[in-house]
């Protein structure tokens, strides 16, 4: 069983504060879903969990099976287990899908990482994602529209197989056909591997293929509801505002004012 | 594979078939300088090898004749030097410059003579500097409709400083031009490195644009790299081998290129 335990982790960039007094605690086979109005901190908290050192932590902490991440590198965490496919994935010039996702493995698997076995499970895996072939051999995302590159992300999850899965809008900017062999994909994976997922989405469409344990909205930097399933059909019915009582406010209304204290 | 090995200012090797005629100009005094001219009258590919000893000097004049295409690869190697290219490019060539060089000490001039009506040329040139390099580059576009793509990368380390001057000209008359430079040098150091682009352009039916870039990688490469688990020396060693490495497709100038990264970054 892994575990991420998130206590009262306060997060601000720029002196603003993004999430304040956040916790929540994913486990292996449970499908956690963040939902809430844009800026409001989500794809904040995937960065904060990831390392990037763009966040700072104020206060609080993260741990992954009882290992405490606070101070750890980014690469230190990925190697944990602990993937982020990104919203935006970036494209890099000149370093091939192929080329980056090799060194990823061989750093991870060292003496057992075999090369042919690596490109069988490659080939394999564009297959299941539909990709073009040749897509492995080309730049990191260069040249690949929006849908291309989230299969990209997937991909790279197959080949990694992290425990703990986290996805930042990750049916933005699919086709139909392309959300349906995302969404069968994540949770193919999820049936396979059972990891702890956490899904950024403000639509129900990519739930119809991966069905939640957990939905959570945030607000206020942190979380204001937790229900299940259908919270969400609630959310797509009568919007944000209805759901809490209390007003929903973006992160980037939140300024910090001199040094942050604990409540 | 046409083949010319250069040591010193020394011609040594030129193995050359039909369609490149060579001739090579030794100095008749102390200061003059020695010169290799090729002169391509059939579509072929053409690779230099040039080791430089201490502060050669040394000129190559490469003319294209009518309707022929040239892939030229070029290597330098070695210590210190002042060289000179000079290309000519007649009616309807093509000209395709795939270039790598680690030296030390480099001073190079480059003089592009777009001197027919639709020639063309793509440029590729990257490098890795540890001392002191300088580019200064010279684009004239002589005739109507053509096309000039200059792209230079460069990684500076150690004591490296870069100098890139890139300069395209397009007269008056001279219409239907596409003039693009591209020029990124990466500094791993604290020395100064600059890039000087510049379009002289006295007409107005031209496509022209110009990007010049002096950084490191960005912050969020090296996230997205790293957020896959590669380690911050991995990840720099991926990214400078994909900044070197892009649109270069001839295997010797990518084994050259991928032995000397191996050696500043094991």
């Amino acid at each position: 069983m892994n575990i991420l335990k998130i206590e009262n982790l306060t997060v601000s960039v720029d002196n603003k504060i993004i999430l304040k007094d956040f916790n929540l605690t994913i486990k292996s086979k449970e499908i956690h879903v963040l939902m809430g109005i844009n800026g409001i901190g989500k794809s904040t908290l995937t960065k904060v969990i990831m390392g990037d050192s763009n966040y700072k932590i104020e206060n609080g902490y993260i741990y992954y099976n009882d290992v405490l991440l606070n101070n750890m590198s980014v690469d230190e965490r990925s190697r944990l287990g602990i993937f982020l496919g990104m919203q935006l994935p970036l494209e890099i010039e000149g370093v091939t899908n192929a080329d980056f996702l090799r060194s990823a493995l061989s750093i991870r698997e060292k003496e057992s990482f075999k090369l042919f076995d690596f490109i069988k499970e490659l080939d394999k895996n564009v297959e299941i994602l539909n990709m073009d072939k040749n897509m492995i051999h080309r730049g990191i995302n260069q040249g690949f529209s929006g849908g291309e590159r989230k299969k990209n992300e997937i991909l790279q999850m197959y080949m990694l197989k992290p425990s703990l899965v986290m996805l930042d809008e990750i049916d933005s900017g699919l086709d139909v056909d392309s959300l349906k062999i995302i969404g069968n994909a994540i949770y193919e994976y999820y049936k396979k591997y059972n990891p702890g997922i956490l899904l950024i989405t403000h639509y129900q469409r990519l739930l119809d293929y991966v069905k939640p344990t957990h939905v959570h909205i945030i607000s206020n930097g942190k979380i204001e509801k937790t229900g299940d399933a259908s919270l969400v059909k609630e959310i797509e019915k009568n919007g944000f505002k209805n759901i809490s009582s209390k007003k929903f406010v973006s992160t980037s209304e939140c300024i910090i004012k001199g040094k942050i204290k604990n409540e | 594979m046409n083949k010319i090995k250069v040591v010193d200012d020394n011609l040594k090797i030129a193995n050359v078939n039909s369609g490149i005629n060579i001739e090579y100009y030794e100095k008749e005094c102390l200061f003059a300088i020695n010169e290799i001219k090729i002169v391509v009258t059939k579509s072929t590919d053409l690779e230099i090898e040039i080791n430089l000893k201490d502060d050669t000097k040394l000129n190559f004049c490469i003319d294209l004749k009518e309707d022929v295409n040239l892939n030229l690869n070029i290597v330098t190697k070695g210590k210190s030097g002042k060289v000179q290219y000079k290309y000519n490019l007649n009616r309807n060539c093509c000209l395709n410059v795939f270039k790598f060089q680690n030296v030390d000490i480099i001073k190079e001039m480059i003089t592009l003579n777009l001197i027919g009506e639709n020639s063309k040329i793509d440029y590729n040139f990257k490098t890795i500097s540890n001392d002191k390099e300088t580019y200064d580059y010279h684009i004239f576009h002589k005739s109507k409709n053509t096309i000039s793509n200059i792209k230079n990368n460069g990684v500076c380390i150690k004591d490296g400083t870069l100098i890139y001057q890139v300069s395209s000209f397009v007269p008056k008359e001279i219409t239907g031009c596409t003039v693009t430079q591209s020029n990124r040098i990466i500094n791993l150091t604290n020395n100064k490195c600059e890039i000087r682009p510049n379009l002289y352009i006295d007409t107005s039916n031209v496509e022209a644009s110009h990007s010049a870039l002096i950084g490191k990688f960005s912050d969020e490469e090296m996230f997205y790299m790293q957020s896959r688990g590669l380690d911050y020396k991995t990840s720099l060693k991926l990214l400078i081998t994909g900044f070197l490495t892009s649109d270069i497709n001839n295997k010797k100038i990518l084994d050259f290129i991928t032995k000397n990264i191996d050696k500043y970054w094991r």
